[in-house]
């Protein structure tokens, strides 16, 4: 079921959250049991079949979890239990996601086709490399003793409760298939019994508003033109059309996934819990390490804190550091989907981020020349244009258009008359605004997250122009974009 | 924390601005930012109109004539749809019931053309649109779309258009420009043609009382799928009364302007307009009294 399908929003949603507040409501236990039932018919509800992996997933995890929380099991056993599970997890995912990819290196032309028939056979489990980072989240951080929030909920020994609740936590609808990503102990200190009264219904529809006008209004309207780039009319482009669609782009890809992540916090909050900011004004940043501290942060907190740590971080020496953050941004490249292009994507992403750590440990700023405002403009404009030409390899998953596209920019005239211009210029720039707003607070006030719009009646009327607009100016309605990882 | 109401409150002002300027003031959509949303506008006039007697279907290239002054009073809806062929314009008309008196099928290179994948998504979303939604919820009206309105507004900005005294130099005589090819109406098709789905359409809407016609328009010609020797086969193989607005524009010496080398500009769209009214008009008036008397 899609957050931006009617069936979602104006049935589903309102029918769990009466019943969550009006019938369930007495029993915490009965309101995760019911919570738990309607993520698995939310997940379910285009193909009932993809709720037999998800539940197969669930049950290896939530036994896992229970087993490893087990006071006396040896650290062999353990070790054994959770390399085992980590094994399944990843099968999981390498088979569903990555066996045409590697198969095509392995096998024979007729053997993959012929894996290629089976696998089209399959529904493609959505969403399934964000419940599975969640769960290999749970089971790394108990494997490690990092139990905050399942203490209690061991201590009680009740081991049904327990499950119900580890299969609540991977499977809870507002995250379960495109994140943010969220870690155990950020979660499971939260599950309580909710009250309707305790709502915070200011932020709860504030983020749901935010969210929908991003998803529907911007990225929709703008997928319209950005599709011209996977066309056979795109070599023809005029130069002028080719960077507007690329910026299309980049604001669009933008707008679909924080516009998910937002809907995501609001119904979160809808039910009483609160999940991480998942962007913070990422095309504000003036590097692309700060970028990936900006962009999906749950995902990119995970594969530092499971991946990157786990390789042995930065404290192998400056080589091996390199060599780590390489590793880590072509797997998390590769997770992004099931195409070499991806895996380029992550790559360009991990050599960018060497470079920058070699350049910044030398104290060398390409800039320096300007004064700090200006200087401070032109890394932004500088990492935004970095960051939006690599998208190009997200958007043309064959590398030869990503040529065809270069060459089209240096050959083809100026100018020829389209509607790009128009509906990039509308559909941008309230991306631009969005983070034009917050410049001068990060960048020349104080650091850190800051509030989304601005004083409370700014907020009131941005937010009721946003509801206006979700009204009457919304796209023609598409998946979301990161639906496929 | 940010209130409700003052959210509330705004949003209702926003939206009754909004049908003030729509409903109150009559100012609506004429263009879109894109194909998608200018079918839209166009099924909306299908499906919210009164008077369905004549009926345009075709490409993005038919797309361009407006149901302005010339032909309101016609009763002519315009199901022009870009990207598409007029195969899926029948279509939409076959599965809303709708018989015009008088059917227009554009004759251009997307006349014989297979649908693509735009048909399939028209065809599809056609499930979705909500009629009822329009008529009742007007900002959610194609023709209400905020973006398209601006578009409208930059567009007839953009591209302003003669005096209305230069139009009526230009206007048809009595007996202007039906090209005939069966006189009596009793033309059949040939069997080569190879969209046969467009004949079975044809054939479809033919018995159950439409008339048929075939709209020529001009187009530019710098395109190979638009090419005139298609236009010609399949005026051909149709076999049917054509109004040429292409040989008029070449007869009256007019030199037609188009925005990219294939659609009218706003002026010759709107001469082309006056053209076919007056076309049909001159049509009626040779034609059966029971057709005109549906008029």
């Amino acid at each position: 079921m899609l957050f931006n399908s009617v069936i979602f929003f104006f049935l589903f949603l309102p029918s769990v959250f009466f019943i969550n507040y009006f019938v369930v409501q007495k029993w915490e236990i009965s309101q995760i049991l019911f919570l738990t039932i309607s993520s698995l018919f939310f997940y379910g509800y285009t193909d009932i079949s993809l709720v037999i992996l998800l539940v197969f997933s669930l049950v290896v995890n939530g036994l896992s979890t229970h087993w490893l929380m087990h006071p006396d099991w040896s650290p062999f056993r353990r070790k054994l239990l959770f390399y085992f599970t980590l094994l399944i997890n990843l099968g999981l995912l390498a088979f569903f996601k990555y066996a045409y990819l590697f198969g095509r290196l392995v096998l024979s032309p007729e053997r993959h086709y012929a894996l290629l028939d089976t696998l089209q056979s399959i529904p493609l489990p959505v969403g399934i490399s964000f419940y599975t980072f969640q769960a290999i989240s749970l089971i790394f951080d108990v494997y490690h003793r990092q139990t905050e929030g399942l203490e209690n909920l061991y201590a009680q020994r009740n081991p049904l409760k327990f499950q119900l609740y580890i299969w609540f936590y991977i499977a809870f609808f507002p995250q379960l298939v495109a994140g943010p990503i969220v870690k155990g102990h950020e979660f499971m200190n939260q599950i309580a019994k909710k009250h309707i009264h305790n709502i915070d219904w200011g932020h709860a529809v504030k983020y749901i508003i935010i969210g929908y006008f991003l998803k529907s209004v911007i990225a929709d309207n703008l997928n319209e033109v950005t599709l011209t780039l996977q066309s056979e009319n795109m070599p023809k482009l005029a130069k002028i059309d080719l960077v507007l669609l690329l910026y299309g782009y980049s604001f669009q890809i933008f707008a679909d996934f924080a516009g998910y992540s937002y809907i995501a916090i609001g119904l979160g909050r809808l039910f009483g819990y609160k999940f991480p900011i998942n962007f913070n004004y990422p095309y504000l940043s003036k590097s692309i390490s700060e970028f990936w501290r900006r962009w999906h942060i749950s995902l990119s907190s995970w594969l530092k804190e499971y991946l990157y740590f786990s390789l042995g971080g930065n404290r192998k020496g400056a080589l091996r550091t390199y060599v780590n953050l390489m590793i880590t941004m072509f797997l998390g490249g590769l997770w992004h989907g099931a195409a070499w292009s991806y895996a380029l994507w992550g790559a360009a992403h991990g050599i960018l981020l060497a470079g920058e750590r070699l350049l910044t440990g030398k104290k060398i700023n390409a800039f320096f020349w300007l004064n700090h405002n200006i200087s401070s403009i032109a890394q932004v404009f500088y990492t935004f244009n970095l960051v939006s030409v690599l998208w190009l390899l997200f958007k043309l998953s064959d590398f030869r258009d990503v040529i065809h596209y270069f060459m089209s920019l240096w050959e083809n005239p100026w100018y020829r008359d389209s509607g790009n211009l128009f509906i990039v210029l509308v559909y941008g720039t309230p991306v631009v605004i969005y983070h034009a707003i917050k410049y001068k607070q990060i960048h020349l006030d104080s650091k850190g997250q800051c509030r989304l719009i601005g004083s409370e009646r700014i907020e009131a009327i941005c937010l009721s122009l946003m509801l206006w607009l979700i009204v009457s100016n919304i796209g023609l309605p598409g998946s979301f974009i990161y639906f496929q990882f | 924390m940010i209130k409700l109401t003052p959210v509330s409150m705004c949003f209702l002002l926003f939206t009754f601005i909004h049908i003030l300027l729509t409903e109150g003031c009559g100012w609506h959509a004429t263009y879109a930012e894109s194909n998608y949303y200018r079918n839209l506008q166009q099924i909306e006039h299908l499906m919210t109109a009164q008077a369905k007697n004549v009926v345009l279907v075709g490409s993005s290239i038919g797309s361009r004539v407006h149901p302005n002054e010339f032909l309101s009073d016609l009763g002519f809806i315009n199901l022009g749809l870009g990207g598409t062929v007029p195969v899926t314009a029948l279509k939409i008309l076959q599965r809303e019931k709708i018989t015009p008196q008088l059917l227009l099928v554009e004759l251009s290179g997307a006349t014989l053309a297979e649908p693509k994948k735009n048909d399939d998504l028209i065809l599809r979303q056609q499930n979705k649109f909500n009629p009822l939604l329009w008529r009742y919820i007007p900002v959610t009206r194609p023709t209400s779309r905020p973006s398209s309105m601006l578009y409208s507004l930059l567009k007839i900005a953009k591209e302003p258009v003669h005096p209305m005294s230069w139009f009526e130099k230009y206007k048809l005589n009595a007996n202007d420009h039906i090209i005939s090819n069966a006189q009596d109406g009793s033309y059949s098709f040939s069997d080569e043609v190879k969209n046969s789905e467009l004949v079975a359409l044809v054939k479809s809407f033919k018995n159950q009382g439409s008339r048929i016609l075939f709209v020529h328009l001009p187009t530019g010609r710098n395109r190979d799928i638009y090419s005139y020797d298609i236009a010609q086969q399949a005026a051909i193989y149709l076999a049917s009364d054509i109004i040429d607005l292409d040989a008029i524009s070449k007869n009256k010496n007019v030199i037609i302007n188009y925005t990219d080398g294939l659609h009218l500009d706003r002026t010759s769209a709107i001469l082309c307009s006056m053209w076919l009214a007056q076309a049909i008009s001159n049509f009626l008036k040779q034609a059966d009294p029971h057709l005109v008397r549906a008029f």
